[in-house]
């Protein structure tokens, strides 16, 4: 049975047909997250969100790319409005502290299981790697996350942004160069 | 010839530069295997770049621990329980009530802040108005008084009015003897 297949199954109810692609695709669907979230709650929060627009968009899947193509462009959509939503989310939090709603750190626990996770993720930030990849302009973050990390093929990640294959060379190399200057910087400092 | 063959067993064949640029495009591999011939060879002879290197793959191995390499049995239960619970709703949808509902003590305060402004300006728009207005009617009583005063010296400006023009037919009379 084809992955398509499975998935028109899963959305119509069945379970076995659902759990089989759910095993198929969830590690790498789970990794890309991860790697633009550098968070494992979240990279499972987002990763899950994945599968649920898959099985709702089912039927809009035209098959004019590999079905692991887009469920990879909708990881990374996703995780780019996860990391969106959390800077909002990070600015209300300001805001809070600013009238004194907030109180204590510790106060936070009660907003779910996203905001505990705040202390690790601040942790997580301090890796000077993943902080400069996550310096670098949304698009070169892309394009070497999918490149670098996840070992995708140039076509497939010019498929997956919906650009040419000499854009995507392009937005690698200005990308290798800007982390190759902050590395620098970040390490010698 | 000797000193040439030296100047080149002392240069590495790889400049930093591009030693760093490859670190870039290996970060993520984690067997020493992986990384190219010339790039070992640069990282042997200059120790900046092995520091660099060396920092680069701790810090990446750190980070790259949370991903995954055989699926979780337990997420397709979690994926399906999430599926049931929310059919219709996204976590990313239900954030903008959430934050609402947690920020309506400021708003409503800031809210009633200004309607109370609103309300205390009215008040105090329509006190001004009427004392105004007060001033006015004060000074309508006042003005009759001026009116006469006018009056009165309209009144005497009539008078003079009258004594030029008996001087002016004076002069006339004085003219038509002098025309005479």
């Amino acid at each position: 049975m084809t992955d398509l297949e499975l998935l028109t199954k899963m959305a119509e109810g069945d379970v076995s047909a659902g759990r089989r692609f759910v095993d198929n695709h969830q590690v790498n669907v789970y990794n890309v997250c991860y790697s633009f979230l550098q968070n494992e709650h979240n990279a499972e929060d987002v990763a899950q969100e994945v599968f649920i627009e898959a099985i709702r968009n089912a039927a809009k899947f035209r098959g004019d790319s590999k079905l692991s193509t887009w469920l990879y462009r909708i990881a990374v959509n996703r995780s780019l409005n996860f990391l969106r939503d959390n800077r909002k989310r990070r600015f209300w939090i300001e805001i809070d502290s600013l009238f004194g709603i907030g109180g204590d750190p510790g106060d936070s626990k009660d907003q779910g299981p996203v905001s505990d996770d705040d202390l690790l993720e601040q942790q997580e930030q301090k890796l000077l790697i993943g902080k400069a990849i996550q310096a670098l302009p949304e698009n070169q973050r892309i394009a070497f996350t999918l490149n670098k990390l996840e070992d995708l093929p140039y076509a497939e990640v010019a498929e997956i942004m919906q650009t040419t294959l000499s854009s995507v060379e392009s937005l690698i190399h200005r990308a290798r160069v800007g982390l190759q200057k902050r590395l620098k910087n970040y390490y010698s400092n | 010839m000797n000193q040439l063959r030296v100047k080149q067993e002392i240069k590495p064949a790889m400049n930093c530069r591009e030693a760093e640029l490859l670190m870039v495009d290996f970060i993520a591999k984690q067997t020493p295997s992986d990384i190219p011939a010339a790039l070992s060879e640069h990282l042997s002879s200059c120790s900046l770049c092995m520091r660099l290197y060396s920092n680069c793959i701790i810090d990446f191995k750190v980070l790259a621990a949370g991903r995954r390499i055989a699926p979780d049995p337990g997420f397709f239960d979690k994926l399906s329980v999430r599926l049931q619970s929310r059919p219709g709703l996204s976590i990313h949808k239900r954030k903008p009530v959430r934050r609402i509902l947690h920020y309506s003590p400021v708003f409503l305060t800031a809210a009633a802040s200004v309607i109370l402004g609103i309300w205390i300006g009215s008040k105090w728009f329509i006190l001004t108005q009427a004392g105004i207005e007060t001033s006015n009617s004060l000074s309508s009583e006042e003005r009759s008084g001026m009116v006469e005063a006018f009056a009165s010296e309209m009144q005497l400006t009539d008078e003079s009015t009258l004594a030029l023009e008996s001087y002016f037919i004076e002069n006339e009379n004085s003219d038509n003897y002098d025309a005479q």
